[in-house]
């Protein structure tokens, strides 16, 4: 072998070694966390979704049986993420059921995604509920709006906005 | 005697120009008023200072007064004679106005006003001339030093005092009742362990009301004491004892003097009735000798010759012997169930026809009041139609209001509540008066009688009119050179040191309907979108990037948007939002947070946006909250001043 193959040998070596090293030196770039996964993304429940809207017609009544059947399990951004889809299409027993898991009169932290009730989104699931025919939710929208009606007495800003809906 | 009558031809110029035709042209109906710079869709606007006088022509001598704190927008900027003149108009769709001096105006860029709160829950406000002075205040936390001044300034003390102004006693609700303290500037300071902000506003300063001869004002009631008339006397009595009680309680004793003059008929007709007018009090500010005075004042009981009766006699009586003198703000009030002899009856004492008369009470600057009680016995005589159509024409003006009020059936009660409602304002402006504070359009003297009586609600609309007239044109006439008082800048602290936890004042950012009506169009597409983003994430990105090449004024970024773009970033409202002293989590929103976050943190962030959207459409679509500064309809231009949290 002669003196030439074996310096251009070495160099490649060299080079080679470099190239080794500095990929193995250099800072790895900030990888971003990776996206959340699991129950608290809802994961079952967009499984569930997949399946309804891979159906020819959406199928709301299965997902608001899966949707109560998460709820009793206690996997509650798997329920809420259904029966949201289901009330956003109109689905009275769906919007109802959101309606409740937000609605200050009916909150319970063991029953609803959020750790506190929002007024403003059980007087919109309610009001869907209603416009669907729905009795008990005329009931529960009148208990609202008294509700609604002491707190903003007692000085809450988000009851006096929310009492302007039934202007 | 002081020119009252030429405040209310002033406020009719004022008027007139809120209300009159705009200058015309078709290029002006067509303009558009400029935009702030680097803004695409914020316009310039000013707010005029008390004082400030319109002209047709940019150089020209002003000749026409405007309402202090009148906002507009800014339609051209011309330099004549090395001073800055700016056309102005009320409205964004070209209704100009004509050319005001720069130096008359203030600009005023992020339209951030200052809502006061309730003072029986929040100490009273100060204003500070001295902004290094209440810097100092703040770091220093030095709260004995703060509640000293604010005792001070609420005695009227303002010597060696960095105090300008105080916020007056009482509560506006000002998204009903609509004023403005403008806001110009805003810092970050510490208050003591607090973050606070230290606000720069248009203030008139408090001493002005420390002026040798205060604001006073003067009523004298002219009641009828003709047969049938003994019950309203009585309740007048009543409520006079009533009404000198608060005006003691509030310290006010030598701002309000009180008169009465007594009147029948012809005597010569119906000797029995024993006079046509008696004075039975001079004006006085002393209650005991006012109410000591009208003890003696009895109805007669003795028939006059028809129904009408000589209330005129009982004006001019007050009018000629009652010494006014002293009274800035001059009333009368007639009370009375019969309608009036006028020129030509044989048996009117005066000779004055009604316009003549309502010549002299204007020559005079004194505002009559009529309280018109419609009895039964009026009905059966056909008298109330006669009474009605003259005490109109006498109670009416020009451009204000007019001041009559019928009471239905003559009921007492009805008549007692209308009164009183009438006297407690007129009491509520001379305290805002003593105050010396303006935040103008609307006062503690607002309108406050209920829905379900319009006439005396109206009725009540006229004398809040009447009232800022009178005191803006006191503030005018107390100045050193008779000149209106300058707008002059002051600063506060959104908190109070002795109550740091709360904000002492609100923050609002004053919108115009059309504003909130692009912000909840916009709200509601990104709400769409998260809703959409939430059922299915790996679309949300492309959603908003789609949406921003659509709704954004800088289609650029939205090309170039990535994962850490944030929603303002994409050009979602960044022109509203820019520079306010608001951080918006909602449009701070990183994209690639959004994708990190867990189902319930995004479902907050929807609920979030949901529910401001509900309330941005309800705000917009409940006209009471609206106020329009030209006195037209409420329509795009009109306005409400939005909490500033509540933006997006």
């Amino acid at each position: 072998m002669n003196r030439s193959v074996i310096i251009a040998i070495v160099a490649a070596g060299v080079v080679a070694l470099a190239v080794i090293l500095y990929f193995a030196m250099r800072t790895a770039p900030e990888p971003g966390p990776p996206p959340i996964t699991g129950p608290e993304r809802a994961e079952d429940a967009r499984a569930v979704l997949d399946q309804i809207e891979r159906a020819p017609a959406p199928d709301f009544d299965a997902a608001f049986s899966s949707a109560q059947g998460f709820q009793r399990d206690g996997q509650l951004a798997d329920a809420q993420l259904l029966y949201f889809f289901a009330a956003r299409a109109g689905h009275a027993e769906s919007a109802f059921a959101l309606a409740t898991m937000n609605d200050p009169l009916h909150h319970s932290a063991s029953a609803s995604l959020l750790p506190q009730a929002d007024a403003f989104q059980a007087y919109r699931w309610y009001t869907t509920a209603q416009d669907q025919g729905m009795e008990a939710a005329r009931a529960r929208l009148d208990a609202l709006r008294a509700w609604a009606q002491d707190a903003a007495q007692a000085g809450d800003p988000e009851a006096e906005r929310l009492l302007l809906q039934w202007r | 005697m002081r020119p009252i009558v030429i405040m209310l031809v002033s406020l009719a110029v004022m008027q007139g120009l809120l209300l009159g035709a705009p200058d015309g042209s078709a290029v002006a109906q067509q303009a558009r008023p400029l935009t702030l710079e680097g803004k695409q869709s914020l316009y310039q606007r000013v707010v005029a200072v008390p004082g400030a006088a319109i002209t047709a022509t940019a150089g020209a001598r002003a000749t026409q007064p405007v309402t202090p704190f009148t906002v507009y927008y800014v339609y051209a900027r011309e330099e004549v004679d090395g001073e800055e003149w700016l056309r102005v108009g009320l409205d964004s769709r070209g209704n100009i106005r004509g050319w005001l001096p720069a130096s008359q105006a203030v600009a005023w860029r992020q339209t951030l006003t200052v809502g006061f709160k309730d003072t029986a829950e929040q100490p009273r406000v100060m204003l500070f001339e001295d902004r290094d002075a209440l810097i100092r205040l703040a770091e220093s936390n030095d709260v004995n030093a703060f509640r000293t001044l604010r005792d001070r300034a609420a005695e009227g003390d303002v010597t060696d005092s960095p105090v300008a102004a105080l916020q007056p006693e009482g509560f506006i609700d000002i998204r009903r009742n609509f004023y403005l303290v403008p806001i110009l500037s805003h810092e970050d300071v510490l208050a003591g362990d607090y973050q606070a902000r230290l606000l720069e506003v248009a203030s008139v300063p408090l001493r002005f009301s420390a002026a040798d001869d205060p604001y006073r004002a003067g009523v004298v009631f002219v009641i009828d004491t003709t047969v049938s008339m003994q019950p309203y006397i009585e309740r007048t009595r009543e409520l006079m004892r009533d009404v000198s009680e608060r005006i003691a309680q509030a310290g006010l004793t030598d701002r309000v003097g009180y008169g009465l003059v007594g009147f029948r008929d012809d005597v010569s007709a119906a000797p029995g009735l024993g006079y046509v007018t008696r004075v039975y009090s001079e004006l006085t500010d002393d209650a005991r000798t006012f109410l000591s005075q009208v003890s003696g004042v009895r109805a007669t009981t003795v028939s006059s010759r028809d129904f009408n009766e000589d209330p005129y006699a009982g004006i001019v009586e007050a009018i000629d012997s009652i010494d006014w003198s002293g009274y800035f703000a001059r009333y009368v009030i007639l009370i009375t169930d019969a309608g009036p002899r006028l020129a030509g009856d044989a048996l009117s004492s005066t000779g004055l026809s009604t316009s003549q008369l309502r010549e002299r009470l204007v020559a005079n600057g004194i505002a009559p009041w009529v309280i018109h009680l419609k009895t039964p016995s009026g009905a059966r005589n056909e008298n109330h139609q006669h009474a009605e159509d003259e005490y109109r024409a006498l109670a009416r003006i020009e451009d204000v209001g007019t001041f009559y009020h019928p009471v239905e059936t003559g009921d007492v009660a009805a008549f007692g509540s209308a009164l009183g409602t009438m006297m407690n304002q007129l009491t509520a402006q001379v305290e805002s008066a003593a105050s010396g504070f303006q935040p103008l359009q609307a006062g503690a003297d607002r309108p406050t009688a209920d829905e379900g009586d319009p006439a005396l609600a109206e009725f009540q609309a006229s004398v809040q009119r009447l009232g800022y007239a009178l005191r803006m044109d006191y503030l005018r006439q107390t100045t050193e050179d008779g000149r209106a008082p300058l707008l002059f800048n002051a600063w506060l602290l959104d908190r109070d040191l002795e109550q740091p936890a709360d904000r002492a004042i609100d923050v609002r950012v004053v919108l115009t309907r059309d504003q909130l009506s692009d912000m909840h169009e916009l709200l509601r597409r990104i709400l769409d979108r998260a809703e959409e983003g939430a059922l299915a994430p790996n679309r949300f990105l492309d959603e908003l990037r789609s949406l921003a090449a659509i709704v954004s004024r800088d289609p650029q970024a939205a090309q170039v948007a990535g994962p850490g773009t944030s929603l303002a970033e994409l050009g979602y409202m960044r022109e509203y939002m820019e520079g306010l002293p608001y951080r918006s989590e909602v449009m701070n929103l990183d994209l690639s947070t959004w994708q990190q976050w867990t189902a319930q943190q995004q479902f907050e962030f929807i609920n979030q946006l949901d529910s401001k959207a509900a309330y941005y459409r309800a705000l917009h679509d409940n006209l009471d909250l609206w106020v329009s500064l030209d006195g037209g309809p409420v329509d795009g231009d009109s306005l409400h001043p939005l909490l500033l949290e509540a933006l997006p």
